[in-house]
């Protein structure tokens, strides 16, 4: 798959990982483990991005002793979901198109 | 190895990037393992989940902004073929009944490559030093605005190290390769395992606070004007050529001189001067200048003060 649709796609299940409730690193990545295979190196780039954009927010809870990093889906997220859905069913017109259906 | 270790590990392998981010990255590595921890791993287990170290540190740097150095990989050396060239210049010379010196300059000024350099592009994150090489040389450069930098602080244990202006933006650390490490962490630029000649240039643009430290060799300061300059010679001289601090000056020499030059006036600064066993030619004073400390044990202080 074309690394930049890859991208943009996991950018978005991440966010949907959000969506039911704020989470944090592993946890995330074990959430979306039935759908896509992720690991941290690719994640933190992902979050970092999606906090420049605006599309979560980050915030810290004490956790044995070491502060955890949470991260919550804002408003610009819920949009960018949303974005996604409308735009895939587009993609997936084309699809239809090419395979001939 | 414990997740302290890794931690340290990724620490070291980071440690050009920006503090900020370094301590970012740790922490999400370090709750990661934890994380896994508290999932039933082992740490070890925990560790080794992440994936292989080097393949992770890729992909970490692999999203990071980068540029394009070029490195010379592979130099080659044409013989000018000296004997030939002399004999062809004496034929030439007979024959035209020209005046072999003059001959000789107008060859000599005559482009001949002697060596060729073949240069590999090498992606570098643009958040880490830029680095070329010339020859054996080495020189890093760095962006004060891009680390946010201000301080260079040098540690040389053998070799004479040189500081001198230069007209762009950016600080250079140059050296035969292999003789230094040259790290930003936090806001200052750190050149630490000096074992030979080292030049630092520091540009004029940027205020920026200075601290060498010689274990043995001289330390050689050309017009800086810096924020601050302690300079620590334990085996060497100190040689300062019309140079100057804003906030303070400390300058100190167990076994070598300290002589040379500063800017502005004598009246400029509050000096406190302590000299053992050599001879001095400046006597402590109180007003409200810069503040000039200058300790020698065994050698002499001779500075002049250049309006």
């Amino acid at each position: 798959m074309d690394i930049q649709l890859k991208r943009g796609i996991l950018e978005i299940c991440v966010l949907k990982a959000l969506e039911k409730q704020d989470s944090y690193g592993y946890q995330i990545i074990k959430d979306l483990s039935p759908a896509v295979t992720l690991s941290e190196s690719t994640l933190y780039p992902i979050l970092k991005r999606m906090q420049s954009a605006g599309c979560i927010a980050e915030y810290s809870v004490e956790h044995n002793g070491r502060l955890r990093k949470y991260y919550h889906l804002t408003p610009v997220g819920e949009g960018r979901i949303q974005d996604f859905l409308v735009e895939w069913e587009e993609v997936r017109r084309a699809y239809e198109y090419i395979r001939g259906e | 190895m414990t997740r302290y270790d890794f931690e340290d590990w990724l620490r070291y392998r980071l440690s050009d990037l920006p503090q900020e981010e370094v301590d970012r990255i740790a922490a999400f590595y370090m709750d990661a393992i934890e994380a896994r921890m508290e999932d039933g791993m082992t740490e070890e287990q925990a560790i080794y989940d992440l994936g292989e170290p080097e393949a992770l540190l890729e992909e970490i740097r692999a999203d990071l902004p980068r540029h394009v150095i070029y490195k010379p990989v592979h130099k080659s050396t044409r013989p000018a073929n000296r004997k030939s060239r002399i004999m062809t210049l004496i034929l030439v010379a007979a024959i035209l009944g020209v005046a072999l010196p003059a001959l000789v300059m107008v060859l000599n000024f005559s482009p001949v490559r002697r060596s060729q350099i073949i240069y590999e592009a090498v992606s570098v994150p643009v958040e880490a030093p830029a680095i070329s090489w010339e020859g054996d040389e080495s020189e890093y450069t760095f962006d004060p605005s891009v680390h946010g930098l201000n301080k260079v602080e040098i540690s040389a244990a053998l070799g004479r190290v040189s500081v001198e202006p230069c007209d762009d933006n950016w600080v250079h650390v140059i050296g035969n390769d292999g003789s230094f490490d040259a790290n930003v962490r936090g806001t200052t630029l750190y050149v630490e395992n000096v074992n030979d000649d080292l030049l630092v240039r520091m540009p004029m643009a940027w205020y920026l606070r200075l601290s060498i430290d010689s274990d043995v060799g001289d330390v050689e300061i050309y017009e800086i004007t810096a924020a601050t300059l302690d300079v620590s010679a334990d085996l060497g001289n100190i040689f300062l050529h019309n140079v100057t601090a804003a906030e303070r000056i400390n300058l100190a020499a167990d076994v070598g001189n300290i002589e040379g030059s500063l800017k502005y006036r004598q009246e400029d600064y509050c000096i406190d001067v302590s000299v053992d066993l050599g001879q001095c030619n400046l006597t402590d004073s109180v007003n409200d200048g810069t503040p000039l400390t200058i300790a020698a044990d065994l050698g002499s202080v001779k500075i002049a003060f250049e309006d």
